[in-house]
């Protein structure tokens, strides 16, 4: 995909981005929803698929909030941004190298949402499940997109950047998303966040970019590049069964950090 | 068409998961005075239930099942007001919902769509439901199962909270069962609910089962 230069990005700067036409990753939805190739009246999930692919991304609003900030300091579980604010979570490795980081939300709002929640009340299960897969996969490209956008940042200023760390992802409790919401005016694009952590409208993606200079960034070092979870969203690899939890370390390719404390506990 | 061939057709039209088609086999069965119990239980359960076993055999996966389970649902549009005017009752109660804090609820929707398919009634709560809600539901009428969802890591606890106070306000708890993206069967061991789903489907095996077991 073409990098998008459009959005003017600046160090300390909340910047809104809409995205017009989101793309749609349907294997992904295929895989969200479990069809296989052999599935009995798979023919009805493609049609449904087929029909509801245009006008679910007409009703789509692809936005992002994006602030791109210097680091002070990365140690292993803590990351310290310049003007202060503190973010936990297994950051060292996640993060590795970053002088800034990329602070963003991501939503496609309500719309498609509303109306899967609708089909599937009216017992139209088949319209309200696709519906619901095609919103996350248009969620995941909009958080894709804030993504590329501060990759043409980085790259313009000699610099690349490391994969995204979510929230609620390997080693980082989702209760972190409280840093990302305090810097960053999620009203303006509609997301809320509630005390539990849960982010409205749910298709939505909040998460950190590293940004560090090109000769550092090699994507295999990262942990989601070494992992072979089999159905981790993060890393975006195929997945079988859509069971997938990188909540518990024992899971997942990366060894735990010394303090990892499962939320729940 | 014989009553055992239109029954039959009707099994055929839920397991091929055939929303058109099975609510007009209830017709014709309503139509040939087959009463609305019989219907029920041995056309449109007794067809979820060859759905339930090839699923449990590997056969069917979740789209499938959840196939059979809107064409039950087309079914019972035209069953249901003839299972009220003769007074039929669901095999069992069942309570729903996404638990306190979480705004979560396709999840907790495909598992009420899956229990109705099992022949339970669904008393559906909605989400973010605090625990009193459901030990409410509990007292308010005779409840066989509660099942509960959750999304996030933050909000799973609250499915313990809700196990907790079914157990000391209610002289009989109903057996819970619990599921949702990050919930495991070791959690639900730990908590001391009933039974853990991996997805609805499963989710309506593990509820049959308990339901079966408490006779
Ligand atoms: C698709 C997806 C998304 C989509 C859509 C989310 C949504 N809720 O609609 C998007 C991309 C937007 C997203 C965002 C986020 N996600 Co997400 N997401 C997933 C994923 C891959 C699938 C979830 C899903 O919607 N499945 C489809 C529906 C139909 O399934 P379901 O609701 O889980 O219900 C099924 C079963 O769970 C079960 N079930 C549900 N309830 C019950 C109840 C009973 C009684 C039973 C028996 C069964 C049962 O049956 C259902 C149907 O078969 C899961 C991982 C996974 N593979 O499960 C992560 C996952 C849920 N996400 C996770 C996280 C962390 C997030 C974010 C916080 C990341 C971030 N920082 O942005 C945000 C939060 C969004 C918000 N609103 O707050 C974590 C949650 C773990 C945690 N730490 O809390 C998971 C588990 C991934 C992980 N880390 O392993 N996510
Ligand atoms: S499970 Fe693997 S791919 Fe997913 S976040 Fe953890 S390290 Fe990355």
């Amino acid at each position: 995909m073409r990098l998008n230069t459009e959005w003017a990005l600046e160090v300390g700067d909340s910047v809104l981005c809409r995205f017009d036409a989101l793309p749609l990753d349907r294997d992904g939805v295929r895989r969200a929803i479990g069809l296989r190739p052999s599935t009995n009246n798979g023919a009805r999930w493609e049609k449904a698929i087929d029909e509801l692919e245009k006008p679910l991304r007409g009703l789509a609003r692809g936005r992002a909030l994006i602030r791109i900030e210097p680091v002070a300091s990365l140690q292993s579980r803590r990351l310290t941004l310049a003007h202060g604010p503190v973010i936990e979570g297994a950051v060292g490795q996640f993060l590795a190298h970053s002088q800034l980081v990329a602070l963003f939300i991501a939503t496609i709002g309500s719309g498609v949402e509303r109306l899967s929640r609708r089909w599937l009340r009216n017992g139209n299960v088949v319209r309200g499940l696709v519906a619901d897969a095609i919103a996350s996969e248009l969620a995941e490209s909009a958080a894709f997109l804030a993504q590329q956008a501060v990759r043409a940042w980085a790259l313009s200023h000699q610099m690349d950047i490391t994969p995204r760390y979510s929230p609620g992802y390997c080693g980082m409790s989702v209760r972190q998303q409280t840093v990302l919401f305090s810097e960053l005016p999620a009203r303006q694009i509609g997301v809320q966040l509630s005390a539990s952590c849960l982010m409205t409208p749910v298709k939505s993606v909040s998460g950190i970019i590293g940004i560090a200079p090109a000769s550092q960034v090699t994507p295999e070092d990262y942990p989601c590049g070494r992992c072979d979870h089999p159905n981790c969203m993060q890393r975006r690899v195929p997945f079988e069964s859509r069971r997938g939890s990188c909540v518990d370390w024992s899971d997942c390719g990366v060894p735990p950090p010394p303090t990892h404390e499962t939320e729940g506990d | 068409m014989s009553t055992t061939a239109i029954l039959e057709s009707l099994q055929s039209a839920i397991i091929d998961g055939d929303e058109q088609k099975a609510p007009q086999f209830v017709q014709t069965a309503l139509a040939d005075k087959l009463d609305a119990q019989t219907i029920l239980e041995k056309g449109l359960l007794a067809g979820m239930a060859v759905v339930g076993q090839r699923f449990r055999d590997g056969d069917y996966f979740l789209p499938e099942v959840l196939i059979s389970a809107e064409a039950m649902k087309a079914a019972m549009t035209v069953l249901s007001p003839m299972l009220k005017a003769q007074n039929v009752k669901a095999r069992a109660t069942a309570v729903v919902g996404t638990v306190r804090g979480d705004l979560h609820d396709i999840g907790k929707n495909l598992v009420a769509i899956m229990l109705e398919g099992a022949g339970f009634e669904v008393i559906d709560l909605g989400v973010d439901v605090p625990p009193e809600k459901f030990a409410q539901a509990c007292r308010d009428r005779k409840v066989d199962l509660v099942a509960m969802s959750a999304l996030l890591t933050t909000t799973m606890p609250e499915m313990e909270s809700a196990i907790r106070m079914l157990q000391r306000e209610l002289p009989n708890p109903p057996p819970v069962i619990i599921g949702g993206a990050p919930v495991t069967q070791q959690y639900a061991d730990r908590i001391g609910a009933a039974g853990y789903g991996r997805d609805a489907a499963s989710g309506a095996e593990v509820a049959r089962g308990l339901c079966a077991k408490a006779g």
